[in-house]
Order: structure tokens, then C-alpha cells, then sequence
């Protein structure tokens, strides 16, 4: 079951891909028949197979995304493209496709196959999106390396000595080497800006219950959302718009209207931009991030916005909190992964009781069972009340305090991660080094609100720093619109 | 010296060595303990274990996982550094506050109830290990 890596070319290699042409252009290019579109899907099934050492995708729908192609090249003959025509996507393999597999990573879910799909992804499948692959990532979401797979570690394109980040690694790298236009992520405390900040791109962590859950196999459901990753704002804008929204099959999704992100991109405010120094000046925090953040700032300043230092001293204790609250509600979520309606059972169990065990266990990663037992901890009798109610105490005052902020200020401005993309097997051994990767991430998760992460320059060894905007719940159309006026700018 | 320390307590980790993790534990406390401080991990002071062996073995059957001997003194030190770096939770006071238990901001929506198709019979057993007729098959129940 478990694939075999390969060992790693000693060049880089990312010179023999075929580059896409961005998406915001291409359906122009489809109907004057400059390109078509099974040119498109032929490009990135030829750097997914260019790829393969980079590990990014578990599985490729190679036929299904040509004949896709090829009913999409017809319609552009009647001038008449539906709204994604032409864009190729890549699904984490935590969201479900109809009839095809999906298996978090993980040999738990060996075999499983999706009996509906995703109400992200059937959205997009409405607008004749063509899903060209599920992609790998650290197993149920839990990771920040893309270390934690059972199909091993995904290679970041720019250097393959070092993580794309995690957990939705693959997703990141698909869209980094060119494989597809956009990749749909899950980010729960960073696992979409944070891969996006290590390769490059815009990674969009939108509104909790902004879009459907429905379809996402779920980890710590207080936290999850689906993100999104791609290589402009303007693509990104134009997939959120159409997933987000209202559904029958998520009681918990929001049903206020979802703006038309694409048609306000545009930003001429004045904008009230707080930071926090207690981020800046944290121990962890690479020199050159801290360099190139503080310079973003000082050219916001030059530009005429307004730039202040804001107090956010419970920075320290938002690690802490997501971790205490995500180990208990996936120690929860994932009680359904005992061996007896689908994936993987042990064939060692004689009793019932046994095969519980037995399944669990080897079926499981060991990070899945760290936290499984943490969060089984924090949730025990003894523990409840000192652990897991702290923990939800301390949540309220984060998301009140970041309220408070954006009572006054319309974004708020930190770097996406401490550090740039770190080495293969850095942290394996160290799981709270591991967790410190999403310490800028996860405030945003805490108070539910949403949070982008875009390039921002590269440190001394070339390597890209992500740049984070924070802005009030539900706010993603200033946001979107400050991003692209960010990138522009810098 | 250092250098032997850790060749040996990375082997014992590696190892999965019982014996050789607690004598050195108990030798080398202030090696061994990790302390978070911030992020920045130092080993400078002795980790506390609030999670002893029969506990991870309850907690493990809760959670109906199995931790063998082997495992065990690595899960041992890993929660019980996670536990007690969350443990600076409690420097905030949080007398009074009401904790956050739900993320939704809208409540009471309603839909109409209309009966939809149920999953058929034949496409939910699709995905089980062990199947009979209508049923899902497991191994039995009573001794």
C-alpha cells in the first residue's frame, strides 16, 4: 500500500514543467482558440507525471479530466463557456468525489469510496471545473509538514530537501509545480496559509461556517473549513463565490449572502491596519520574515495608510488553546473509524472488542493517535473541567479580544509563519517544534474569522515568506480586496 | 559527556528501551525534561509527569487504542510534554468567563422537511470490510 519514494533528482526541477497560463486569463485564450482545453489538462497530467517525485497527488483522473477537456472544447465552439470552463482543480484527499476513493492519508480509510460529493466540490463540478486528482497530505489534517502520510512526505517543488508546509502540503505543491490552476484545501489552524506561505501562493482561510463542511472529512469540527489555494487573488475570489453559501446538508454553514467577491477588488480606502509587536519581536521568529514583514508595514505607512501597534498578549496562549480544544474534538470526530462499515480492519481480531483496538491502532498514523489521546485526556472526568473548559475560557478571550481590535482597525497584519520551509525530518521527533509552525496561524482559526496568506518576498536562501491580512468575520470582500491591493503594491 | 547522553537517550528513544529511558530519566532529569518557554524549547528543567503508565493505559483503552511496551515510553513523553506546555493555560485568570462551546452565529435556521431518497441498502454496505446479506459483519461479540 505504501508508495514507495523516489529518491530525489539532485536538480532542481522545476524547469521541465509546462507552465499553465494563469486562469484569470485563459478563458479568453479558450475562445479566441489559442489554446484549448485539452492542451490545459494535457500540460498538467504532463507535470503531474514530471512531478512524481514531489508526491503531491495520491491519485490522478487522467481519462475523466480529458473527456472532461474535450466536452469543454466543444462548448467553446458556441461561445457560450460556463464559469470555471478550462480551470483544472486539485481536491486535498480530505474532501469527497463521488465514486472515487478519498482516504485522509491514512491506511484507516484504505478502499473507501466517496458515495456523494462534497458540496464544495460539487459546485465546482457544476461550473464544469475539471478534478484532475486527490492530493496528499498529513493524515486527517493533522500535521504541519506533510510529513504525517501514510504515502510518505510531499517534496516542496522549489527545494526537495525541504516540507511544503502542511497540512494540505500536496495541495500546495500541485499548484507551485503547475499540476492545476487551484487546489481545495482544509485549513483548521493554518493548513492552507501556512503551505502557501512555504511555496509561494495565496492560501484563503474564509469565515467558520462560511462554506459548507458537508463532504469534509472532519477533525476538530468548531474548526474546520475548507480554504482555498491558488496563484492570484482574482482565481481565488472567483472559486470562494462559488462555493461559499448556504446548504441543506450543513445545519451549521451561514446563510448570509455571499458577495460577488470578483466584481470588488478593488480598494481605494484608507485602510486602519493594526500589528502585533509581541509577533514581531518573538523568539522564534526568523530575522528576514521579521525584516520583510516590518518593511511591508513601513510602505503601507508611505502609502498613506494608517499603520499602529496594537497589545495582543494572549498570542502566547492561542497555541495552547487550539491544540487542547482540535485533540478533543478529534479524539471525538474520529470514534467512527472502528474497522465495521468501511476502510481498513485488522484481520488479527477474534472478538469485537479487539478488532476495535487492533484497527485503530494500525490503522492510525502516530501523530492521529498522539492526539487522539491528548484530546481523550483533556476530555476525561478527571481532567474536563481543568483542561477542555479552560481551554474553551481562554477561546472567548481571544476571539473577544480580536473583535475588540477590529472594533477600530480593519485588518490586522502578521507574518503567516515563524519560519520559511524548514527540512525534510527536522521535527519529526519533536511534536511541539512541529506545533510552533502554526503559532501566526491559528489565532485567526480560534476566533473563526478569516485569514489569507500571500507572497511576500523570499528570505536569504530564496526560499518564500508569507505575508497574513486577518480581517473581521464574513469581511473575505475587504479582504480579497486589500490582498490585491497588498500585491500590487509590494 | 553530553554527547554520550544523548547518543544514549536518542538510542533509548529510538530503541524503545523501557528501562534503559527511565534510568536515564532518573540520572539525567534536568537532560531530559523539556521545558516551553514561549516557543523555545530548552532542556533545562524537569519535566513533570502528570500522565504515569496506568494512566495512558486507561486513556488508551478509552480511546480504544492498544499501547504496546514498545511505544509506551515515547507516547509518555511526548503527552506529557504536550500537557505540560498546555499547562500555561492556566497563568490566565479566567474566573467568571463563560466558555465558548458553539462557533455558530445563527440560529434556529429551519428547513422544510421533506423526505429525500435514503442511501440504498446495497451502496452503504459497499464500503464495509466484512458484509452479510443486509448487514455489517464483525467477529463475535460474547466470549
Amino acid at each position: 500500500m505504501k508508495k514507495e519514494f523516489r529518491r530525489r533528482p539532485k536538480e532542481k526541477n522545476t524547469d521541465s514543467l509546462d507552465k499553465l497560463p494563469p486562469f484569470d486569463q485563459l478563458q479568453a485564450l479558450l475562445q479566441q482558440g489559442a489554446i484549448t482545453c485539452e492542451d490545459i489538462v494535457d500540460r498538467c497530467l504532463h507535470n503531474i507525471a514530471q512531478g512524481a517525485y514531489l508526491n503531491a497527488f495520491l491519485r490522478v483522473y487522467a481519462e475523466e479530466a480529458k473527456q472532461q477537456a474535450a466536452t469543454i472544447d466543444q462548448m467553446c465552439q458556441t461561445n457560450n463557456l460556463p464559469e470555471l470552463a478550462g480551470m483544472v482543480v486539485g481536491l486535498k484527499d480530505l474532501l469527497c468525489y463521488k465514486d472515487h476513493p478519498v482516504q485522509a492519508a491514512s491506511k484507516i480509510l484504505r478502499g473507501f469510496v466517496s458515495q456523494f460529493s462534497a458540496t464544495a466540490v460539487q459546485r465546482l463540478v457544476d461550473k464544469h471545473a475539471i478534478i484532475v486528482g486527490h492530493q496528499n497530505c498529513d493524515q486527517f489534517g493533522m500535521g504541519s509538514s506533510n510529513e504525517a502520510s501514510a504515502f510518505g512526505p510531499v517534496r516542496n517543488a522549489l527545494d526537495t530537501t525541504r516540507v511544503p508546509g502542511g497540512s494540505s502540503g500536496g495541495s500546495a505543491v500541485a499548484v507551485q509545480a503547475h499540476m492545476c490552476h487551484v487546489s481545495l484545501g482544509t485549513d483548521t489552524g493554518g493548513s492552507v496559509r501556512q503551505p502557501a506561505a512555504f511555496c509561494g501562493l495565496v492560501g484563503l482561510k474564509p469565515t467558520y461556517a462560511r462554506i459548507s463542511r458537508h463532504g469534509l472529512i472532519a477533525y476538530a469540527s468548531s474548526f474546520d473549513t475548507i480554504g482555498i489555494l491558488s496563484r492570484t487573488i482574482q482565481t481565488c475570489a472567483t472559486v470562494l463565490e462559488i462555493i461559499a453559501g448556504p446548504d441543506d446538508f450543513d445545519s451549521t454553514v451561514s446563510h448570509r449572502p455571499v458577495p460577488v467577491y470578483t466584481a470588488q477588488l478593488h480598494f481605494d480606502k484608507r485602510a486602519k491596519v493594526a500589528y502585533f509587536p509581541v509577533a514581531l519581536e518573538h523568539p522564534g521568529l526568523q530575522p528576514a520574515i521579521r525584516k520583510q514583514t516590518q518593511a511591508t508595514l513601513d510602505t503601507l505607512l508611505r502609502a498613506g495608510h494608517q499603520v499602529e501597534a496594537v497589545d495582543f498578549p494572549l498570542l502566547e496562549y492561542a497555541l495552547p488553546t487550539y491544540y487542547v480544544l482540535v485533540n478533543a474534538e478529534a479524539s471525538a470526530n474520529l470514534a467512527r473509524f472502528d474497522g465495521v462499515r468501511y476502510g481498513y480492519r485488522s484481520s488479527e481480531s477474534i472478538t469485537v472488542a479487539d478488532m476495535y483496538q487492533k484497527t485503530r491502532t494500525q490503522g492510525f498514523g502516530q501523530e492521529v493517535q498522539r492526539r487522539i489521546l491528548t484530546g481523550t485526556f483533556v476530555l476525561s472526568a478527571d481532567y474536563y473541567e481543568a483542561w477542555y473548559v479552560k481551554a474553551q475560557q481562554v477561546r472567548r478571550l481571544i476571539k473577544e479580544k480580536l473583535e475588540m481590535i477590529f472594533a477600530t482597525y480593519d485588518f490586522i497584519v502578521l507574518p503567516t509563519t515563524p519560519t520559511t520551509a524548514f527540512k525534510i525530518g527536522a521535527y519529526t521527533q519533536d511534536p511541539l517544534a512541529m506545533y510552533l509552525a502554526d503559532l501566526y496561524t491559528v489565532p485567526a482559526s480560534i476566533a473563526g474569522i478569516p485569514s489569507i496568506s500571500i507572497p511576500n518576498g523570499t528570505d536569504e536562501n530564496g526560499l518564500p515568506i508569507g505575508l497574513q491580512v486577518m480581517a473581521p468575520a464574513f469581511g473575505e470582500a475587504q479582504l480579497l480586496a486589500f490582498a490585491q491591493y497588498l500585491t500590487l503594491l509590494l | 559527556m553530553n554527547c554520550l547522553i544523548c547518543v544514549t537517550y536518542l538510542r533509548a528513544r529510538s530503541v524503545g528501551s523501557t528501562q534503559l529511558w527511565w534510568s536515564l530519566r532518573c540520572v539525567f532529569p534536568d537532560l531530559m525534561g523539556y521545558k516551553g518557554d514561549g516557543g523555545v524549547y530548552t532542556r533545562t528543567k524537569l519535566l513533570v509527569m502528570k500522565i504515569g503508565r496506568p494512566l495512558l493505559q486507561k486513556l488508551a483503552q478509552l480511546a480504544q487504542l492498544e499501547v504496546d511496551v514498545h511505544n509506551e515510553p515515547i507516547l509518555l513523553e511526548d503527552l506529557n510534554k504536550i500537557v505540560d506546555w498546555a499547562e500555561k493555560l492556566k497563568e490566565l485568570d479566567t474566573t467568571g468567563v463563560n466558555p465558548l462551546v458553539t462557533m455558530a452565529s445563527e440560529y434556529n435556521i429551519f428547513q422544510e422537511d421533506t423526505p429525500q431518497a435514503p442511501l440504498a441498502h446495497a451502496k452503504a454496505l459497499a464500503n464495509a470490510p466484512s458484509r452479510d446479506s443486509n448487514y455489517f459483519r464483525v467477529p463475535k461479540v460474547k466470549e
